[in-house]
């Protein structure tokens, strides 16, 4: 059984498609990363998935469970960090705990109070007087304390510095080792997610464009820079099949999908003369993938 | 039920300032005696008031201020996740947070009022302005009252809430939906009040508060429970709820209202006979009808024809009733005139009795306030009434004011009856004004009249200390006892000149006058005597019936044959459910008995073209006319009791 599953999960508000037609599974102990740029869908299909929302049409299941229907008692074995911490302002720390620990069959109150030391969270300020990262961190300290079988994460890095965003991933690994949780999770930190994600999708416009794992991905994408006097034959260009190209100076870089050594070494010779081919990285891929539509 | 304990906690919790603040404005009642002005007023009157008014002012604000924020402000700022992304039922969000709003919105209002009610050792919240109209009897309505307005409130303030900040076109379906409900339940209740139905228009307006109660309960339900964190769509669910339920509510109230309308003579469980025409087959009748509680629906009813017309008039004691002309062709009455308030104006219509379809005719002619008493003149062309102080008599075809006349404060309060002597004259016959409510203090009978030519009220006559009075049917003559020797006298109405005094008999007697002018005297405790003198007072025929305590007269159904009925001595009072009914033979002085249990329905004024002479009542309820010769029966409306 899949954590997660959504089949043609379609989100329309009004006569705008937010969501249009997705289908994913998230295999169990995966840390599945959902990406896309803003306004793809993503909190949305978030917000569908937690049954905070109706979708339109489809089927949301978590934890082999309708949500819509049984959300509470399915929220009971999931823990969920927001986009936008949402905690009441007026209650501190402390006693957003205590509110919580009434509410989960396991709580583990010491863990809490332990990771918010760590992360130096004040626990009786009250929640809308931290900071931003503070609010991160304890978005994150709740989510843990209830012994989850599935984290879900909004983007549980928006909008902090580079050590905050740090230690929220050095938290989440720790766990994930410790225990093996599901988690799905939407997030513009690519850099950050390319170090823990086993498989990533990618949203374009409320549709699906990409769903695999972490490896096959980075395998299948390279970049090849050819001299620019020799990428004007065309030809040989579009034997590459690229998913993106762009002049830089002298040279011209493509983005290939689905590069296969041996094929690259099939090529002509004069296809290979001056031609680089480099790895990229996940935010590569991801500008490749979803910026295209803008530079064309 | 632990999420719900959780979010209610955390609510109460986190508004526990209110608390505080209700206990120091509770002490504010304490200081009032001390305040300039208010020092001299009273001290526990001045505390209590101001006590009460803090606490209803503090718990109404609170309501509508927590109803519009508590959830909606989560909600529109994107807060209400965090209760959502949890294991927390739907349910419980919403009971959670309405039940702390509601907690603390009557909660403070109580704290308010501790320290006042400790002061004064008691809780007084049927004190002051809250019971001035005596409606609210009891402290638990009133409590009653006070939780059901507070989450009227509170309800209603969340519903504005979510329409407010959803920034939604449903906000248009609102502002139709609420201008619809509001004008089918007024058009409801104006309806019922229209026709005197007050009873049910009470109802309808009753039942539409819990109707609104329980839709916006389910609507603010709806939209947390279905629409969760959407606030778009909470709002569509909400409206859709709550003014699905209040359409049906509306609808079915209109529905009430018309069903309760269309009572028919054949719906009255208990029928009365309120007047009859003196000549021909109409009669008024009015009585409870079947599942329209507080309703007393009156017909004109045609006992020959079944024809019925309902008047939409209570038939009680403020309100004028309805007139027949006495050649028997007209009926008159008077209605709220469509679209009035309950204070008036009134409308006078009419009815031709004699055309076979008419329906009931407005009139143009309207009084501001409700007339006390209304005569019609013979042909039914003209009518008088009495309103206020002030007599006015109109031309009913043109609607034509014809004259108007102050009564003088000398003359004392004409309220018995009004009358037309002919059609330029009509009489006013009462007791004065402060002897009506003790029989010990009634010190005269005033008789006056109003002339069309002339004007102006002149006096006629004054019966100084009489009681038990009776005006013929012709408005001459009067026949009342003198308080001075018990005795019953006749005297000219036109001058209260005695015309002849009737022979002595004990405390328990009367004497009426019968349909043809004749006297019949009534005597006796535990038999009763029944003596019938001419219109010349000469005596003609004496009755005697053994065993009975009570004697009724009905009417003449045929010439010569008056309708009496005897009741034996009962417990406490006379057991007329036992009673005899009797037919005497005036010129031959038999007496037949024709029926039991039978009460003669009208009094001795009614003639044998007049229907009510044939009229009997059985057990009280059931309005039965009865062939005199023949002794057939047959039931006009009404039900028996089993």
């Amino acid at each position: 059984m899949n954590p997660i599953a959504l089949e043609g999960l379609t989100v329309r508000y009004g006569s705008r498609l937010a969501v249009d037609g997705v289908s994913l599974a998230v295999p169990e102990g995966a840390v599945y990363a959902l990406l896309g740029r803003n306004g793809a869908g993503k909190s949305s299909i978030v917000r569908c998935l937690l049954g905070e929302q109706k979708p339109s049409s489809g089927r949301v299941s978590l934890l082999g469970r309708e949500v819509w229907k049984e959300r509470a008692s399915i929220l009971a074995e999931v823990g969920v960090v927001p986009e936008d911490p949402d905690m009441p302002p007026a209650m501190s720390p402390r006693q957003i705990a205590r509110f919580c620990s009434r509410l989960y069959p396991r709580w583990d109150a010491a863990g809490v109070e332990a990771r918010l030391k760590r992360f130096g969270v004040p626990r009786d300020t009250p929640f809308g007087r931290l900071s931003k990262g503070q609010k991160g961190h304890v978005a994150l300290a709740l989510a843990l304390a209830g012994g989850p079988r599935l984290l879900v994460l909004d983007d549980p890095t928006l909008g902090l510095d580079a050590v905050a965003r740090k230690a929220v991933f050095e938290e989440l690994i720790g766990e994930l080792a410790d225990r093996g949780i599901t988690v799905f999770m939407t997030t513009h930190d690519l850099a950050g997610v390319e170090r823990i994600a086993d498989r990533v999708a990618m949203l374009r416009q409320g549709r699906l464009v990409l769903d695999e794992e972490m490896e096959t991905l980075k395998r299948r994408f390279r970049r090849v820079s050819f001299p620019r006097s020799q990428a004007a034959d065309v030809s040989r260009l579009e034997a590459l099949a690229p998913v993106a190209v762009a002049a830089r100076g002298w040279e011209v870089e493509a983005v290939v999908s689905n590069y296969d050594e041996e094929r690259f070494s099939a090529l002509p010779p004069a296809g290979q003369d001056g031609a680089e081919v480099s790895a990229l990285t996940l935010e590569e891929i991801f500008i490749a993938l979803t910026g295209e539509e803008e530079e064309r | 039920m632990r999420g719900f304990l959780a979010v209610f906690e955390r609510e109460v919790v986190e508004r526990r300032l209110l608390v505080v603040a209700s206990v120091f404005l509770g002490l504010v009642p304490l200081a009032t005696p001390w305040l300039p002005g208010l020092g001299q007023l009273g001290g526990p009157e001045v505390r209590s008031a101001t006590a009460l008014a803090l606490a209803l002012c503090f718990s109404f604000g609170l309501a509508l201020m927590l109803g519009a924020t508590i959830i909606v402000r989560d909600l529109a700022e994107g807060r209400l996740g965090f209760y959502f992304s949890r294991p927390v039922r739907g349910w419980a969000i919403w009971a959670g947070k309405l039940a702390a709003a509601a907690v603390l919105a009557l909660g403070t209002g109580v704290l308010i009022l501790l320290p006042t009610a400790a002061a004064e050792r008691r809780l007084d919240l049927d004190g002051g302005w809250w019971n001035t109209h005596g409606a609210l009897a009891g402290s638990s309505f009133s409590i009653l009252l006070w939780i059901a307005s507070v989450l009227l409130l509170l309800l209603w303030g969340h519903a504005a809430g979510v329409a407010a900040r959803s920034h939604s076109p449903w906000l248009l379906l609102d502002f139709v939906g609420l201008g619809f409900v509001v004008w089918l339940a007024w058009a409801s209740i104006r309806r019922l009040d229209f026709a005197g139905a007050f009873g049910p228009s009470a109802l309808v307006a009753i039942g539409l508060l819990a109707a609104a109660l329980l839709a916006l309960l389910a609507a603010g339900a709806a939209q947390v429970l279905r629409g969760r964190t959407d606030i778009r769509r909470g709002h569509r669910l909400l409206s859709l709820t709550l003014w699905g339920t209040l359409l049906l509510a509306s609808v079915a109230a209109q529905a009430y209202a018309a069903w309760t309308l269309a009572a028919a003579p054949g719906d009255l469980e208990e029928a009365h006979l309120s007047a009859a025409a003196r000549r021909g087959p109409w009669i008024a009748i009015y009585g409870s009808s079947r599942g329209r509680p507080g309703f007393t629906p009156q017909f004109l009813l045609d006992i020959s024809t079944g024809r019925s017309v309902r008047v939409n008039a209570p038939p009680q004691d403020f309100w004028p009733a309805n007139r027949f002309s006495s050649d028997g062709r007209w009926a008159v009455w008077l209605e709220l005139q469509p679209g009035a308030s309950r204070s008036g104006p009134y409308e006078l219509l009419r009815l031709d009795l004699r055309a076979p379809r008419s329906r009931p005719e407005r009139t143009r002619i309207l009084y501001e306030h409700l007339p006390s008493l209304l005569a019609v003149s013979a042909d039914g062309g003209r009518v008088a009434v009495v309103a206020g102080r002030r007599l006015t008599f109109e031309e009913v075809p043109s609607g034509r004011l014809l004259a108007s006349a102050e009564l003088p404060q000398e003359l004392g309060r004409y309220e018995d009856s009004l009358q037309f002597v002919d059609p330029g004259r009509v009489r006013i016959y009462g007791f004065d004004v402060l002897s009506n409510a003790d029989p010990a203090l009634r010190s005269g009978f005033e008789v006056a009249e109003v002339r069309l030519a002339g004007g102006g009220v002149v006096p006629l006559a004054r019966l100084e200390k009489v009681e038990e009075v009776m005006v013929s049917r012709d408005g001459e003559r009067i026949v009342a006892r003198r308080q001075s020797d018990g005795r019953f006298a006749v005297f000219e109405a036109g001058t209260g000149a005695l015309m002849a005094e009737l022979p002595p008999v004990g405390e328990r007697s009367r004497a009426l006058f019968l349909a043809d002018d004749r006297i019949a005297l009534v005597s006796g405790a535990t038999s009763k005597e029944l003596r019938i003198f001419s219109s010349a007072f000469v005596p003609e025929r004496t009755f005697r019936f053994a065993n009975a305590t009570s004697l009724r007269l009905g009417g003449e159904p045929a010439p010569d044959r008056l309708v009496v009925a005897t009741a034996p001595r009962g417990p406490e009072t006379a057991r007329w459910d036992l009673c005899r009914t009797w037919i005497l033979d005036l010129a031959a002085g038999t007496v037949r008995r024709f029926a039991s249990g039978m009460v003669p329905a009208a009094g001795p004024l009614g003639g044998p073209e007049n229907a009510a002479s044939r009229l009997f009542l059985r057990q009280g309820t059931q309005l039965v006319e009865i062939e005199p010769e023949s002794g057939r029966q047959r039931v006009i409306a009404g039900r028996a009791r089993t």
